[in-house]
């Protein structure tokens, strides 16, 4: 069953939440659902490298993550996370790799999982 | 949160090993016992990581600086890593060609040995 209404993380933008934040996004993600193992540790992954970007680069030093269930997949914001391919290396290969869809707007960056995928 | 680093010595190599999660929060503590082990000079370094549930682009980054560091000194940083999450990491981000990767703490301080 999906669950339209989002979950807001709204946290102070320091290193120890995004442990938290990958956590509360796991366990969106599994609300009722029989998710392969390497499906939710991609998810966390992908989680933990948006919020490592927004804690360096929040501008009013809040964390702000919202988790969004959809018929097809997971969708999660991440405010202030703007990836740069040229800057963040590492982080950049393992997003593009691990989840079906990353966008980057002014002030969000966006991924979504699909959940057979 | 919760990362617990512990250093023991295996036929005159240092064996770093890790257990729990690194990521930004954690990271740090890695780097600072990196550092430390490379100022004291006592050759290579092999890092433990079966223990280590949790490995994010930080973590890396880290284990990156440190194999640098290392190697300018004329020594190396090899890592010991068998859980198949940890290895997907280094797969994803080619460091399976940049680090001399183990599975087993005695199969890489043989290698460290030469």
């Amino acid at each position: 069953m999906v669950d339209p209404r989002p979950v807001v993380l709204d946290v102070p933008a320091r290193p120890e939440y995004v442990r938290l934040a990958r956590m509360l996004v796991a366990s969106v993600a599994a609300g009722g659902r029989d998710l392969d193992a390497e499906w939710v540790d991609d998810l966390r992954l992908a989680v933990s490298e948006a919020c490592t970007l927004a804690v360096g680069a929040s501008r009013d030093g809040r964390l702000s993550v919202t988790c969004r269930e959809e018929t097809d997949g997971l969708v999660v914001e991440v405010r202030d996370a703007t990836l740069d391919p040229e800057g963040d290396g590492l982080a950049f290969e393992l997003i593009r790799a691990l989840v079906d869809d990353v966008a980057t707007e002014v002030d969000v960056l966006r991924l979504r999982m699909n959940w057979a995928s | 949160m919760d990362l617990r680093l512990a250093v023991t010595e295996h036929d005159g190599v240092m064996v770093l090993a890790a257990q729990g999660e690194i990521d930004v929060s954690t990271a740090p503590e890695l780097r600072q016992e990196l550092v430390e082990l490379a100022a004291a000079g006592s050759g290579s370094v092999v890092v433990d990581l079966q223990g280590v549930d949790f490995l994010d682009s930080t973590g890396l980054g880290v284990l990156v600086s440190g194999l640098k560091r290392f190697r300018t000194g004329g020594s190396d940083l090899l890592v010991v890593v068998t859980n198949p999450r940890i290895v997907k990491v280094f797969e994803i981000t080619g460091l399976t060609q940049v680090f001399s990767m183990h599975e087993t703490v005695d199969d890489a301080v043989a290698a460290a040995r030469g």
